[in-house]
Protein backbone atom coordinates (compact mmCIF):
# COMPACT_ATOMS: atom_id res chain seq x y z
CA UNK A 1 0.00 0.00 0.00
CA UNK A 2 1.58 3.54 -1.11
CA UNK A 3 0.02 5.76 2.10
CA UNK A 4 2.22 2.55 3.92
CA UNK A 5 5.34 3.21 2.04
CA UNK A 6 4.89 6.73 2.01
CA UNK A 7 4.63 7.27 5.80
CA UNK A 8 7.90 4.72 6.47
CA UNK A 9 10.00 5.56 3.83
CA UNK A 10 9.27 9.72 5.53
CA UNK A 11 9.42 8.22 8.87
CA UNK A 12 12.96 7.48 8.13
CA UNK A 13 13.73 10.23 6.21
CA UNK A 14 13.35 12.75 9.02
CA UNK A 15 14.99 10.21 11.47
CA UNK A 16 18.01 10.71 9.28
CA UNK A 17 18.22 13.94 7.93
CA UNK A 18 20.61 16.35 10.35
CA UNK A 19 21.14 19.74 9.12
CA UNK A 20 17.97 21.13 7.75
CA UNK A 21 15.58 20.75 4.66
CA UNK A 22 18.17 20.14 1.77
CA UNK A 23 19.74 17.23 3.80
CA UNK A 24 16.41 15.24 2.66
CA UNK A 25 17.63 15.69 -1.08
CA UNK A 26 20.32 12.70 -0.96
CA UNK A 27 17.15 10.12 1.19
CA UNK A 28 14.96 11.71 -2.14
CA UNK A 29 17.01 11.18 -4.76
CA UNK A 30 17.45 7.24 -3.13
CA UNK A 31 13.77 6.91 -3.32
CA UNK A 32 13.59 8.40 -7.23
CA UNK A 33 16.09 5.52 -7.96
CA UNK A 34 13.83 3.02 -5.38
CA UNK A 35 10.33 3.57 -6.85
CA UNK A 36 8.47 4.58 -9.87
CA UNK A 37 7.13 7.90 -7.46
CA UNK A 38 8.76 10.60 -9.18
CA UNK A 39 12.43 10.75 -11.87
CA UNK A 40 15.27 12.62 -10.59
CA UNK A 41 14.48 15.59 -13.04
CA UNK A 42 11.55 16.28 -11.28
CA UNK A 43 13.04 16.71 -8.25
CA UNK A 44 14.94 19.19 -9.60
CA UNK A 45 12.01 21.15 -10.07
CA UNK A 46 11.20 20.36 -6.41
CA UNK A 47 14.19 21.93 -5.02
CA UNK A 48 13.66 24.93 -6.75
CA UNK A 49 9.99 25.56 -6.16
CA UNK A 50 10.29 24.32 -2.28
CA UNK A 51 13.27 26.79 -2.06
CA UNK A 52 11.13 30.14 -3.53
CA UNK A 53 7.85 29.10 -2.20
CA UNK A 54 7.23 29.89 2.11
CA UNK A 55 7.72 27.75 4.64
CA UNK A 56 10.27 25.41 5.78
CA UNK A 57 12.41 23.26 2.63
CA UNK A 58 12.06 19.88 3.87
CA UNK A 59 8.48 19.77 4.43
CA UNK A 60 7.81 21.55 0.86
CA UNK A 61 9.67 18.65 -0.74
CA UNK A 62 8.26 16.17 1.52
CA UNK A 63 4.74 17.50 0.72
CA UNK A 64 5.51 17.29 -2.89
CA UNK A 65 7.32 14.27 -3.44
CA UNK A 66 4.29 12.53 -1.73
CA UNK A 67 1.97 15.11 -4.03
CA UNK A 68 3.48 13.36 -7.26
CA UNK A 69 3.74 9.89 -5.90
CA UNK A 70 0.05 9.74 -4.12
CA UNK A 71 -1.86 12.54 -4.52
CA UNK A 72 -3.37 14.96 -1.86
CA UNK A 73 -2.66 12.13 0.73
CA UNK A 74 0.31 11.19 -0.40
CA UNK A 75 1.85 14.85 0.68
CA UNK A 76 -0.05 15.21 4.04
CA UNK A 77 1.32 12.19 4.68
CA UNK A 78 5.27 12.64 3.82
CA UNK A 79 5.18 15.98 5.24
CA UNK A 80 3.80 14.64 8.30
CA UNK A 81 5.94 11.37 8.86
CA UNK A 82 8.86 13.99 7.88
CA UNK A 83 8.55 15.78 10.55
CA UNK A 84 7.63 13.20 13.35
CA UNK A 85 10.36 11.91 14.50
CA UNK A 86 12.15 15.59 14.83
CA UNK A 87 8.99 16.68 16.90
CA UNK A 88 9.12 13.58 19.38
CA UNK A 89 12.77 14.26 19.97
CA UNK A 90 11.72 17.78 20.84
CA UNK A 91 9.54 16.97 23.24
CA UNK A 92 11.69 14.98 24.90
CA UNK A 93 14.25 17.70 24.92
CA UNK A 94 11.67 20.53 26.09
CA UNK A 95 10.74 18.59 28.87
CA UNK A 96 13.93 18.01 30.32
CA UNK A 97 15.46 21.22 29.50
CA UNK A 98 12.02 22.19 31.74
CA UNK A 99 13.43 20.38 34.25
CA UNK A 100 16.95 21.03 34.40
CA UNK A 101 16.56 24.63 33.65
CA UNK A 102 18.39 25.89 36.47
CA UNK A 103 21.60 23.10 36.00
CA UNK A 104 24.96 24.46 35.83
CA UNK A 105 26.03 22.00 32.91
CA UNK A 106 23.14 23.48 30.43
CA UNK A 107 23.91 27.27 31.21
CA UNK A 108 27.49 27.15 30.19
CA UNK A 109 26.35 24.70 27.18
CA UNK A 110 24.40 27.21 26.20
CA UNK A 111 27.15 29.96 26.51
CA UNK A 112 29.18 28.31 24.19
CA UNK A 113 26.08 27.63 22.18
CA UNK A 114 25.25 31.19 21.63
CA UNK A 115 28.07 32.86 19.86
CA UNK A 116 27.88 29.93 17.06
CA UNK A 117 24.41 30.39 16.67
CA UNK A 118 24.94 33.93 15.80
CA UNK A 119 27.38 33.03 13.39
CA UNK A 120 25.04 30.75 11.81
CA UNK A 121 22.67 33.32 11.08
CA UNK A 122 25.43 35.80 10.05
CA UNK A 123 26.21 32.79 7.46
CA UNK A 124 23.14 32.65 6.68
CA UNK A 125 22.98 36.28 5.62
CA UNK A 126 26.13 35.83 4.19
CA UNK A 127 24.76 33.37 1.73
CA UNK A 128 21.49 35.16 1.58
CA UNK A 129 23.41 37.95 -0.07
CA UNK A 130 25.12 35.95 -1.96
CA UNK A 131 22.13 34.74 -3.64
CA UNK A 132 20.83 38.29 -4.20
CA UNK A 133 23.63 39.31 -5.62
CA UNK A 134 23.75 36.47 -8.32
CA UNK A 135 20.24 37.10 -8.84
CA UNK A 136 20.78 40.74 -9.91
CA UNK A 137 20.79 42.37 -13.62
CA UNK A 138 23.87 44.50 -14.21
CA UNK A 139 21.61 47.23 -15.44
CA UNK A 140 21.06 50.78 -14.07
CA UNK A 141 17.29 50.58 -12.97
CA UNK A 142 17.29 47.19 -11.76
CA UNK A 143 20.67 47.69 -9.97
CA UNK A 144 18.97 50.80 -8.29
CA UNK A 145 15.86 49.30 -7.43
CA UNK A 146 17.48 46.46 -5.73
CA UNK A 147 19.37 48.32 -3.50
CA UNK A 148 16.66 50.65 -3.06
CA UNK A 149 15.00 48.22 -1.82
CA UNK A 150 17.26 46.74 0.49
CA UNK A 151 18.18 49.72 1.99
CA UNK A 152 13.91 51.00 2.31
CA UNK A 153 13.88 47.49 4.13
CA UNK A 154 16.18 48.60 6.76
CA UNK A 155 15.25 52.12 7.38
CA UNK A 156 12.07 50.32 7.71
CA UNK A 157 12.92 48.02 10.26
CA UNK A 158 14.67 50.04 12.12
CA UNK A 159 12.89 53.57 12.19
CA UNK A 160 9.19 52.46 12.02
CA UNK A 161 7.32 49.54 14.07
CA UNK A 162 6.31 47.68 10.39
CA UNK A 163 7.13 43.57 11.15
CA UNK A 164 8.79 41.51 8.75
CA UNK A 165 5.85 40.58 7.52
CA UNK A 166 4.46 43.69 6.30
CA UNK A 167 7.48 44.23 5.00
CA UNK A 168 7.73 41.46 2.47
CA UNK A 169 4.10 42.05 1.55
CA UNK A 170 4.98 45.60 0.68
CA UNK A 171 7.89 44.62 -1.15
CA UNK A 172 5.66 41.53 -3.17
CA UNK A 173 3.58 44.91 -4.09
CA UNK A 174 6.32 47.14 -5.06
CA UNK A 175 7.60 44.21 -7.34
CA UNK A 176 4.90 45.11 -9.87
CA UNK A 177 6.41 48.37 -10.64
CA UNK A 178 9.75 47.99 -9.70
CA UNK A 179 12.26 45.92 -12.23
CA UNK A 180 14.50 44.03 -10.83
CA UNK B 1 -8.72 27.49 24.69
CA UNK B 2 -7.54 31.18 23.75
CA UNK B 3 -3.53 30.23 23.99
CA UNK B 4 -3.80 27.75 21.56
CA UNK B 5 -5.79 29.22 19.09
CA UNK B 6 -3.21 32.17 19.35
CA UNK B 7 -0.63 29.93 19.02
CA UNK B 8 -1.50 28.51 16.35
CA UNK B 9 -2.03 31.49 14.52
CA UNK B 10 1.49 32.68 15.38
CA UNK B 11 3.10 29.59 14.20
CA UNK B 12 0.88 29.63 11.07
CA UNK B 13 1.87 33.04 10.19
CA UNK B 14 5.69 32.18 10.93
CA UNK B 15 5.41 29.52 8.43
CA UNK B 16 3.17 31.65 5.96
CA UNK B 17 6.29 33.85 5.87
CA UNK B 18 9.24 32.14 5.77
CA UNK B 19 10.79 32.32 2.50
CA UNK B 20 14.18 29.94 2.80
CA UNK B 21 15.33 27.34 5.20
CA UNK B 22 15.22 27.67 8.43
CA UNK B 23 17.24 31.05 9.09
CA UNK B 24 14.61 33.11 7.33
CA UNK B 25 12.09 32.55 9.82
CA UNK B 26 13.66 33.68 12.64
CA UNK B 27 13.63 38.05 12.14
CA UNK B 28 9.62 36.94 11.62
CA UNK B 29 9.60 34.48 14.83
CA UNK B 30 11.29 37.08 16.54
CA UNK B 31 8.51 39.75 15.85
CA UNK B 32 5.36 37.67 16.13
CA UNK B 33 6.82 35.31 19.10
CA UNK B 34 8.90 37.43 21.53
CA UNK B 35 8.19 41.42 20.36
CA UNK B 36 4.36 40.73 19.88
CA UNK B 37 3.56 37.60 22.26
CA UNK B 38 6.58 37.92 24.69
CA UNK B 39 6.22 33.89 25.00
CA UNK B 40 10.05 33.58 25.29
CA UNK B 41 13.42 35.56 25.22
CA UNK B 42 15.98 36.24 22.24
CA UNK B 43 18.48 34.00 24.24
CA UNK B 44 15.58 31.25 24.23
CA UNK B 45 15.41 31.49 20.65
CA UNK B 46 18.88 31.45 20.11
CA UNK B 47 19.28 28.07 21.83
CA UNK B 48 16.27 26.34 20.56
CA UNK B 49 17.72 27.14 17.34
CA UNK B 50 20.71 25.48 18.17
CA UNK B 51 19.51 22.46 19.19
CA UNK B 52 17.20 22.18 15.93
CA UNK B 53 20.46 22.99 14.05
CA UNK B 54 21.75 19.57 15.64
CA UNK B 55 18.68 17.60 15.73
CA UNK B 56 17.18 15.36 13.15
CA UNK B 57 14.61 16.22 11.07
CA UNK B 58 13.18 20.12 9.81
CA UNK B 59 15.19 22.54 11.45
CA UNK B 60 12.41 25.17 11.54
CA UNK B 61 9.76 22.89 12.73
CA UNK B 62 12.44 21.49 15.05
CA UNK B 63 13.04 25.03 16.60
CA UNK B 64 8.84 25.83 16.58
CA UNK B 65 8.23 22.60 18.60
CA UNK B 66 11.01 23.24 21.26
CA UNK B 67 9.02 26.86 21.58
CA UNK B 68 5.60 25.69 21.19
CA UNK B 69 6.80 23.42 23.92
CA UNK B 70 7.87 26.36 26.32
CA UNK B 71 4.78 28.10 25.93
CA UNK B 72 2.09 25.15 26.39
CA UNK B 73 3.67 22.04 26.65
CA UNK B 74 2.88 18.81 24.62
CA UNK B 75 -0.23 20.45 23.22
CA UNK B 76 1.76 23.42 22.36
CA UNK B 77 4.66 21.42 21.09
CA UNK B 78 2.77 19.48 18.53
CA UNK B 79 0.16 22.66 17.68
CA UNK B 80 3.35 24.55 16.91
CA UNK B 81 4.57 22.37 14.41
CA UNK B 82 1.61 21.56 12.63
CA UNK B 83 0.99 24.92 12.27
CA UNK B 84 4.14 25.89 10.58
CA UNK B 85 3.95 23.13 8.37
CA UNK B 86 0.08 23.46 7.24
CA UNK B 87 1.04 26.91 4.71
CA UNK B 88 3.70 24.70 2.60
CA UNK B 89 1.55 21.89 3.25
CA UNK B 90 -1.50 23.38 1.42
CA UNK B 91 0.51 25.84 -0.70
CA UNK B 92 2.93 22.82 -2.43
CA UNK B 93 -0.30 20.97 -3.15
CA UNK B 94 -1.94 23.84 -4.99
CA UNK B 95 1.31 24.29 -7.25
CA UNK B 96 2.13 20.70 -7.84
CA UNK B 97 -1.36 20.70 -8.87
CA UNK B 98 -2.48 23.59 -10.62
CA UNK B 99 0.23 25.88 -10.67
CA UNK B 100 3.21 24.32 -12.11
CA UNK B 101 4.51 26.90 -14.42
CA UNK B 102 3.64 29.67 -12.19
CA UNK B 103 7.70 30.24 -11.30
CA UNK B 104 8.39 30.75 -15.07
CA UNK B 105 6.27 34.25 -15.05
CA UNK B 106 7.97 37.12 -15.13
CA UNK B 107 6.05 39.16 -12.93
CA UNK B 108 6.46 36.03 -9.91
CA UNK B 109 9.97 35.61 -10.58
CA UNK B 110 10.45 39.73 -10.19
CA UNK B 111 8.15 39.36 -7.14
CA UNK B 112 10.27 36.51 -5.62
CA UNK B 113 13.95 38.78 -6.08
CA UNK B 114 11.48 41.38 -4.37
CA UNK B 115 11.34 39.19 -1.66
CA UNK B 116 15.01 38.00 -1.42
CA UNK B 117 16.08 41.30 -1.16
CA UNK B 118 13.63 41.99 1.71
CA UNK B 119 14.26 38.68 3.82
CA UNK B 120 18.52 39.59 2.96
CA UNK B 121 18.20 42.72 4.57
CA UNK B 122 15.87 41.48 7.62
CA UNK B 123 18.34 38.87 8.15
CA UNK B 124 21.34 40.97 8.15
CA UNK B 125 19.23 43.10 10.99
CA UNK B 126 18.61 39.80 13.32
CA UNK B 127 22.06 39.16 12.40
CA UNK B 128 23.35 42.62 13.99
CA UNK B 129 20.94 42.08 16.91
CA UNK B 130 21.27 37.94 17.97
CA UNK B 131 25.19 38.91 17.59
CA UNK B 132 24.61 41.77 20.61
CA UNK B 133 22.94 39.26 22.57
CA UNK B 134 24.79 35.70 21.85
CA UNK B 135 28.05 37.70 22.14
CA UNK B 136 28.77 38.85 25.68
CA UNK B 137 32.73 38.46 26.31
CA UNK B 138 36.22 38.26 24.66
CA UNK B 139 35.67 34.07 24.58
CA UNK B 140 32.24 34.95 22.70
CA UNK B 141 33.73 36.79 20.40
CA UNK B 142 36.69 34.37 19.32
CA UNK B 143 34.59 31.63 19.41
CA UNK B 144 31.54 33.96 16.90
CA UNK B 145 34.57 34.75 14.40
CA UNK B 146 36.60 31.24 14.32
CA UNK B 147 32.54 29.95 13.87
CA UNK B 148 31.80 32.39 11.13
CA UNK B 149 35.48 31.89 9.07
CA UNK B 150 34.71 27.94 9.46
CA UNK B 151 31.53 27.81 7.90
CA UNK B 152 32.47 30.86 5.04
CA UNK B 153 35.88 29.25 3.77
CA UNK B 154 35.77 25.63 4.12
CA UNK B 155 31.86 24.93 4.57
CA UNK B 156 31.89 23.00 7.55
CA UNK B 157 28.87 21.03 8.62
CA UNK B 158 27.28 23.40 11.64
CA UNK B 159 27.15 20.68 13.80
CA UNK B 160 30.80 20.37 13.66
CA UNK B 161 30.23 23.55 14.96
CA UNK B 162 27.65 23.73 17.32
CA UNK B 163 28.76 20.78 19.27
CA UNK B 164 32.52 21.69 20.20
CA UNK B 165 31.09 24.99 20.85
CA UNK B 166 28.55 23.62 22.98
CA UNK B 167 32.04 21.47 24.80
CA UNK B 168 33.78 24.64 24.82
CA UNK B 169 31.12 26.90 27.13
CA UNK B 170 31.68 24.01 29.74
CA UNK B 171 35.43 24.46 29.72
CA UNK B 172 35.89 28.47 29.66
CA UNK B 173 32.46 29.27 31.55
CA UNK B 174 33.68 32.10 33.70
CA UNK B 175 33.94 31.11 37.01
CA UNK B 176 32.10 34.10 38.50
CA UNK B 177 31.01 37.73 37.68
CA UNK B 178 30.65 36.42 33.74
CA UNK B 179 27.83 38.78 32.71
CA UNK B 180 25.39 35.87 31.34
CA UNK B 181 21.71 36.54 30.11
Amino acid sequence: MIYWLLFMEFLIIGAFAVGGGLATLPYLINLANKYPWFTQATLMDMVAISESTPGPIGINMATYAGYVAAGIPGGVIASISVMLVGMIFMIVIGRSLERFKESTVLVKVFYGLRPTIAALIGFAAYTMLQTVVADATLELVPLLSSVGLFTLTLVLIYKTKLSPISIIGLAAILSFILPL
Amino acid sequence: MKVYLELFIAFFKVGLFTFGGGYAMIPIAKRELIDNKNWLSEAELMDYYGIAQVSMGIIAINTNTLIGYHIAHKKGAVLAAIATALPSIIIITIIAAVLEGIFDVPLVINMFKAIRIVVSALIVQTTIKLTKIGVVDIFGAVLFGSSFLFIVLLGVNPIFLVIPSALLGIIFYPKKGGKQT
